[in-house]
């Protein structure tokens, strides 16, 4: 209908050209000398780190191979996973609770979820763990009650704080307000226009966020709360010094008898590389799910 | 229109409706009557409160005096012993349902089709059943040209598309008023035809509708009335002939003037 219909046509012959003969284009392949350079070097490096890892005399790979499935190991292994998935359960629950409060339109939430979050930063891991775990020397019995006045009741610090309480305690107070903050940063990485339209249909709040905000926030959410959850994989190792006999303690309990340290390190680092490698990828398959219209636009 | 009736109560009225952000006063002494099936555009210079009036009645800002009503219904408060109470947020969502609101930068949901865009009020808010949702879904993306593209993401889609969804969206859960703000000021001139196109059958289909636009030749066509807002007043109300060729006041002469140049 338009007068553009000419592109529909046949192609008009080429001014000039005679018909049948057509013209081949030919086109030369650019190099790329850099990425020849990079891969050059970066076998280079490769195959020193293989010589190395073979030849060097100190790695005792037969040490290796006899600790890597060794039982002991199979239950530090366990103990790491069950740390690291109760923690990043109770982590991400924490972490909603602290995006919560930091966005609350309650000021004195607020100031709550702030000052949690700047405790957290500041303290270091290891010494909010120890804490935790000695809770019982600073205060033996928890009191239930008002601050000031005669407790109702009091429980025992050290029956409620064990090892492994004091572990998921310490790992989902740190992991939350880290969560928290990847939350927050997510639910403002959605225009203010997506939830004034999910409310100006009458969405409450709730609907609004579930059903709209949360479903964008979670594309954005997921590289830094996937580095989060592999941080808190390795950070459990830190829990050997309250005791907790994860994958790291294990293994420095066996090297302490046996001296052979070297080896017994390289079994952990292989087993945390293939726990990552499995976490890498399962983020990968959450990524692509949750990319639904918004290919094209940003990648 | 309506013959039976000859005087009916309007739908929406605002009284001498007052909105401050801070120190800066946005609205004053808003009064505006939008009876049923009437269509309504509201024209004035940049900043001078018509986004801001249209977000008031939809609740999405609070006003700070005066009062607007849907039917008896007052808007975002509860009038107790003389004194207006703010509602709750609950209450408030249950209100916006009678405003169907389009947005100049379309606000389509990203992570959902033409299709679940359309029907995700209805499944969310009035709690219908896919399959009820959905017939009502390719209904309107049918109405507004778009039934093939029910399954395309909006980032798909051109600016004029989008924004047909939008109006489809809007027009989903049956909302009585139907709210635009500015529905073509974000696309593209060759685009701007097909939106104005959906909105002029809305019209002639009887809804009642409050259009804030720049389209000076698209009000004067499809309006009842044209309320001309400056610095947060109604500075002249009436037909748009009259108001757009006629003007009275020196604002009102000044605004037309200057939007005829473009
Ligand atoms: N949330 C807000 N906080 C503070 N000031 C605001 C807010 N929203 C709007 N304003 C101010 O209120 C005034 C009116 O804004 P509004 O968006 O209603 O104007 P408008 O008539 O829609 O203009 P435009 O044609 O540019 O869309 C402007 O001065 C604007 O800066
Ligand atoms: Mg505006």
């Amino acid at each position: 209908m338009a007068p553009t219909s000419e592109s529909t046509a046949a192609p008009a012959p080429a001014v000039g050209a005679a018909a049948g003969a057509r013209r081949e284009y030919r086109f030369a392949r650019p190099v790329r000398w850099s990425w020849w350079i990079s891969g050059a070097i970066s076998v280079l490096v490769l195959l020193g780190v293989v010589d190395f890892l073979v030849n060097g005399r100190n790695w005792q790979w037969d040490v290796v191979a006899e600790y890597l499935f060794h039982p002991d190991i199979l239950v530090g292994l366990g103990n790491t996973i069950v740390l690291t998935v109760t923690c990043a359960i109770t982590g991400l629950l924490m972490g909603g609770v602290v995006a919560y409060l930091r966005m609350s339109s309650n000021p004195v939430f607020r100031a709550i979820g702030a000052v949690y979050i700047w405790l957290i930063r500041a303290i270091p891991a290891l010494v909010l763990l120890l804490f935790i775990f000695f809770l019982a020397a600073l205060l033996p019995q928890i009191p239930i009650g008002l601050p000031f006045l005669p407790p109702f009741a009091s429980l025992p610090t050290n029956t409620l704080i064990s090892q492994s309480t004091a572990a998921i305690l310490g790992l989902t107070l740190i992991q939350g307000a880290y969560i928290g903050e990847i939350y927050r940063g997510g639910i403002l990485s959605v225009p203010r226009g997506q939830l004034e339209a999910a409310r100006s249909m009458g969405m409450t709040h709730w609907q609004a966020m579930r059903r709209i905000i949360a479903p964008q926030s979670i594309r954005v959410v997921i590289p830094p709360l996937g580095n989060e959850m592999i941080t808190l994989f390795k950070n459990t190792s830190l829990v050997f010094v309250i005791g907790y006999t994860e994958l790291l303690t294990t293994v420095q309990l066996i090297y302490g008898e046996t001296y052979q340290t070297i080896p017994l390190l390289v079994v952990a680092c292989i087993w945390y590389l293939a726990l990552t490698s499995i976490a890498m990828l399962g983020q990968r398959q959450l990524e692509k799910r949750f990319g639904k219209g918004f290919r094209g636009v940003d990648d | 229109m309506s013959t039976t009736e000859t005087v009916r109560a309007p739908l929406v009225r605002a009284r001498d409706v007052e909105k401050r952000f801070g120190e800066h006063t946005v609205l004053s002494g808003i009064d505006l009557e939008l009876q049923e099936g009437q269509v309504i555009s509201l024209l004035g210079p940049s900043g001078s409160g018509k986004s801001t009036f249209l977000r008031c009645i939809n609740l999405l800002e609070q006003i700070d005096s005066g009062e607007i009503r849907y039917r008896d219904e007052v808007l975002g408060f509860e009038l107790r012993d003389g004194v207006y109470h703010p509602l709750a947020e609950k209450r408030k969502s249950r209100q916006r349902v009678h405003f169907g609101m389009v947005f100049q930068q379309f606000n389509l949901f990203p992570h959902l089709t033409a299709l679940e865009n359309v029907c995700e009020g209805l499944r969310v808010v009035q709690r219908q059943s896919r399959a009820e949702a959905e017939e009502r879904g390719r209904f309107l993306l049918d109405r507004v040209g778009l039934a093939d593209k029910a399954g395309q993401y909006p980032a798909m889609l051109s600016g004029g598309q989008q924004q047909r969804v939008a109006i489809a969206r809007a027009l989903a859960p049956r909302p009585a008023v139907m709210l635009f703000d500015e529905p073509t000021s974000a696309l593209d001139p060759e685009l701007v035809g097909e939106v104005l196109d959906v909105m002029r059958e809305l019209a002639d289909a009887g809804m009642t509708m409050l259009i804030v636009t720049h389209e000076m030749n698209f009000a004067r066509e499809v309006s009842d009335a044209v309320a001309l807002l400056d610095q947060g007043r109604i500075v002249e109300f009436g037909a748009p002939e009259q108001v757009l060729t006629d003007p009275q006041s020196e604002r009102a002469k000044a605004f037309v003037n200057a939007m005829k140049r473009k």
